[in-house]
């Protein structure tokens, strides 16, 4: 809880520190009836025009994360901060109307009774002049000069999609916010239409803030990934960053399509069923590992490549995977542990049910947890 | 093609033929009737006395309209959006008036609040010896729009429920509050379903005979009836008939212009469906808004129970209940019943035509019918009269007649419920019966009956209850000497024999009402007309 002398003026000293465009420290916000917690002492910074994403399954929290920023839900404790006002507390709360933020829903909520141009112009303020230019411009933006006067009703998704994206923008948002705003559309559209979204926000040089599941989109649109896990921000980095060198087994397992293997530690080495791994070749987040101590690797399709075994064999073939620009074969260990192992370069074919060997590949370190 | 079905269908076709006959024949007639009568027809209808009744009809209609979509916006408002107690018992209610027919209300309405009426009685020793008039068009208004908005609650209730929360969210973040939310966004998206509303309830005031006879409003219905009663005069009655006839396919053909070309959109797909933010209200305007829609309750629920139920007592001391004349609860009770099965049998043919063999004449019949549901009993009723006396002259003054009558008016209600309950039916489930080993009449009692018995039930109920309570067309229709609940209540309460009156009233409301009230929150259909569900917000 805060405590008396602590105002709204001393926080807007601690902020001309971080300089952060939106603020959110130690936010936890629950749901009424049991008391649910949905944020658990959630702490982020985002500044000024970037791009990031929050990742996570669904009831991990990240809708409300973003409603609790638009203001639609309000905190129990903590407090957020938008443009170095303060937006939420336990004691003040700003109404959404009141916020300067672009939403854009996963429905597109787009107003049914209004045309394009209306939806657009409905958030503008100004005189008939500026409001028309304006209008005009991001009609310009959103490339749908033409449809003006359609209704929301006869655009396609696609359409609806940069209609709702050009209503947030239109009344010039301190940030925007978009809560799966690709999940509607077909697979294709999704990833054409969500990098043009991309370049629209960074041309207009506006932060933006997406809610996913879709770890590809994630990855592909950010500048940041946070992921989040039942309410708690786990990891926030850049994505390369993220995939590289996940803290912990749950990250690893959010970002990537990736395996478990256990190990032991032993000496310079993590002893392995299919081999060591050298420890100078591992990262492990911070955390130093016992000779003897067991742990699990998270070894991913490139991690690994596979050769016939004509004696000694690791394991056999039980599914082949043809994605075009990869191929996967699915391999049982003896141990009934299962890996993936993408060998798209070598041009030795194997067959499903044919006993081979694994190696490491070593292009990148390979992440180790602990096990408890 | 199988010979069978041609037959069958050549056999419905017939049917639907003769049923368009039936519904259209008495308003030809009405027509043939007044234009072949003579010459000075046109005198009769364009004296200026019709003007009169015209101006005052439509200013009641109107008024009616706009008083009751008030509270209906305002109640539904209240409950679907704010944080205020008791929602349910509220929602319950608010829709409760809709089952008082329009007569024992009024009668209730006149003996509080008429001159030297129960409330001036308390207020006596206040020294007030006078209340407002009632009598005329603020009582007429008051009483009538305190019966309907119940019918624009409920539609205007669903589509608040169905309008996607993140749109009225949308909305705040682009920086509306509140109030503009509402006005630039949840009120225009309430328009298909505050102007279907309005239409049933501008009807509903076209044809109320019983409220404004009681409070002496002298419009179409109470003219019509007061002239076919000196009975030289009928032409007049039907000419007046017509005209009336007019300003309802007026309104119905305004329903068609206003409601049907801007149906409104799903946008997206589905979204996770939010329920919508409650307003937060403080303590003070939680019990400002609890005391509003108490205010409302007070006039519409409490006044008409606490007054029926004190004459009810006041009738059995006296006797009432002992010398009650029973044969009118049968009377009732079989010629409802009589009409729900007709309409039952009716529709079941005309729906099977429609779903089965999408044929144009069954189509074309159902909309016919529709005119039924418009068009004002009183008018239907004497266009039936004039057919009974010359063209099938054997059954004038039968119950036939009166049955026949009671046909053109709620055949849409089964007619809609059937056909709804038929369409559920996929052709598929049928074949699918038949492809796992079933004979036809096996599927037949097994699937199809099961599956549109429930919109059998809910019509044949419905059309029931409708005719327990109809009085006009009951009215000018029944044999001489043959006496319904409805007719002896108007009877007694015209002459206002409050206490003679409080019993059969009771009894109408305790056989009709709680499936007035249950249908009406499934939302089949609501009391005299069929829900028009064309929003799609």
């Amino acid at each position: 809880m805060f405590e008396n002398n602590k105002t709204i003026g001393s926080y807007h000293s601690d902020f001309e520190k971080e300089k952060g465009l939106i603020e959110v420290e130690n936010v936890k916000c629950s749901y009424p009836p049991f008391d649910q917690i949905v944020l658990d002492d959630l702490s982020l910074v985002i500044n000024s025009g970037e791009f990031v994403t929050i990742l996570g399954h669904s009831g991990s929290g990240k809708t409300t994360l973003l409603r609790s920023l638009a203001g639609f839900e309000i905190i129990q404790e903590g407090y957020i901060r938008i443009n170095g006002m303060l937006a939420s507390t336990s004691w003040t709360h700003l109404p959404p109307e009141k916020r300067k933020i672009g939403f854009i829903f996963q429905d597109y909520a787009l107003f049914p009774h209004l045309t394009v141009r209306q939806n657009i112009s409905f958030g503008i303020v100004g005189d008939k002049n500026d409001k028309k230019k304006r209008e005009n411009y991001i009609l310009d933006l959103i490339g749908l000069q033409k449809q003006d006067n359609r209704y929301p009703h006869q655009l396609s998704g696609g359409q609806q999609q940069r209609v709702a994206l050009g209503r947030s923008l239109a009344p010039n948002p301190v940030a925007i916010l978009m809560d799966e705003p690709f999940s509607n559309l077909d697979k294709q559209l999704r990833s054409s239409l969500s990098r043009e979204v991309r370049d629209i926000i960074k041309s207009a040089g506006i932060t933006a803030i997406l809610v996913t599941h879709d770890r590809e989109e994630a990855m592909i649109l950010s500048d940041r990934v946070g992921v989040l896990v039942d309410g708690k921000l786990i990891q926030i980095d850049a994505p390369e960053k993220l995939y590289r060198f996940p803290v912990s087994l749950e990250v690893s397992r959010m970002i990537s399509e990736t395996r478990l293997l256990n190990g032991k530690v032993q000496n310079e080495y993590i002893d392995t069923e299919i081999g060591k791994i050298s420890i100078e070749k591992i990262h492990s987040s911070g955390s130093i590992f016992n000779n003897g101590s067991s742990i699990t690797a998270s070894i991913r399709p490139e991690d690994l490549t596979i050769k016939k075994s004509d004696s000694g064999e690791h394991g056999i073939i039980i599914r082949k995977e043809f994605y075009g620009n990869n191929l996967i074969y699915c391999v049982e260990l003896k141990s009934g542990t299962f890996l993936h192992v993408d060998n798209f370069n070598d041009p030795d074919s194997f067959k499903e049910g044919e006993k081979v060997r694994l190696d490491f590949s070593m292009m990148n370190p390979i992440s180790v947890f602990p096990n408890f | 093609m199988n010979r069978n079905i041609d037959i069958g269908q050549t056999f419905l076709s017939i049917f639907s033929f003769f049923i368009i006959l039936i519904v259209s024949i008495p308003l030809i007639y009405l027509v043939i009737r007044v234009v072949g009568s003579d010459g000075k027809l046109l005198d009769l209808i364009f004296r200026r006395r019709i003007y009169q009744i015209i101006i005052r009809t439509l200013t009641l209609v109107f008024s009616v309209t706009i008083l009751s979509l008030i509270i209906a916006l305002i109640l539904s408002w209240i409950i679907e959006r704010t944080d205020i107690p008791w929602k349910k018992f509220f929602t319950i209610l608010s829709v409760l008036p809709i089952v008082f027919p329009s007569y024992v209300a009024g009668m209730i309405f006149v003996d509080f609040l008429g001159p030297k009426g129960r409330i001036q009685g308390w207020l006596e020793p206040f020294g007030v010896n006078q209340l407002p008039e009632i009598y005329g068009f603020w009582g007429a208004t008051i009483l009538l729009s305190l019966l309907s908005y119940p019918y624009l609650f409920l539609i205007i209730r669903s589509s608040l429920n169905r309008i996607d929360a993140n749109l009225e969210e949308a909305s705040k973040v682009l920086g509306k509050n509140g109030l503009k939310t509402f006005f630039l966004v949840t009120l225009p998206l309430l328009r298909p379903a505050i102007s279907s509303g309005c239409i049933l309830v501008s009807l509903y005031t076209l044809s109320d005979f019983g409220a404004v006879s009681l409070l002496r409003y002298e419009t179409f219905t109470w003219a019509i009836m007061t002239q076919y009663e000196s009975s030289f005069n009928r032409i007049v009655a039907a000419s007046f008939s017509l005209v009336l006839i007019f300003f309802a396919l007026l309104i119905l053909i305004l329903d068609g212009v206003i409601v049907k070309p801007k149906n409104y959109y799903v946008s997206g797909i589905s979204g996770t469906s939010r329920k919508v933010k409650l307003i937060k209200l403080n303590l003070l305007s939680k019990i400002f808004s609890v005391f509003i829609i108490f205010l409302v309750i007070f006039f519409s629920v409490f006044f008409p129970f606490y007054g029926l139920t004190y004459w009810f007592i006041r009738g059995a001391i006296a006797g009432e209940i002992i010398n009650f004349n029973w044969i009118l609860v049968w009377n009732s009770m079989s010629v409802s019943f009589l009409a729900a099965i007709s309409c039952v049998f009716c529709s079941l043919l005309i729906s099977l035509l429609i779903v089965k063999y999408n044929s144009k004449i069954g189509i074309l019949t159902e909309k016919i019918s529709y005119l039924g549901f418009g068009l004002p009993g009183i008018a239907i009723a004497l266009g039936v009269i004039f057919v009974g006396l010359k063209l099938i002259s054997p059954l004038y003054q039968t119950i036939a007649l009166l049955i026949l009558g009671y046909i053109i008016l709620f055949l849409p209600v089964t007619i809609s419920a059937i056909k709804s309950s038929m369409l559920q039916i996929n052709p598929h489930i049928e074949e699918a019966s038949r492809s796992l080993g079933f004979k036809m009449w096996y599927t037949t009692l097994k699937i199809t009956i099961p599956i549109i018995i429930s919109g059998v039930l809910a019509g044949g109920i419905l059309v029931f209850m409708l005719t327990m309570k109809e009085l006009p067309a009951t009215m000018i229709l029944a044999p001489l000497g043959f006496e319904t609940l409805s007719t002896s209540i108007w009877s007694y309460s015209s002459e206002a024999f409050f206490a003679k009156s409080a019993f059969p009233s009771m009894l109408l409301i305790l056989i009709s009402g709680p499936f007035t009230a249950y249908l009406a929150f499934r939302g089949y259909t609501i009391s005299d007309k069929p829900v028009k569900e064309n929003l799609d917000v």
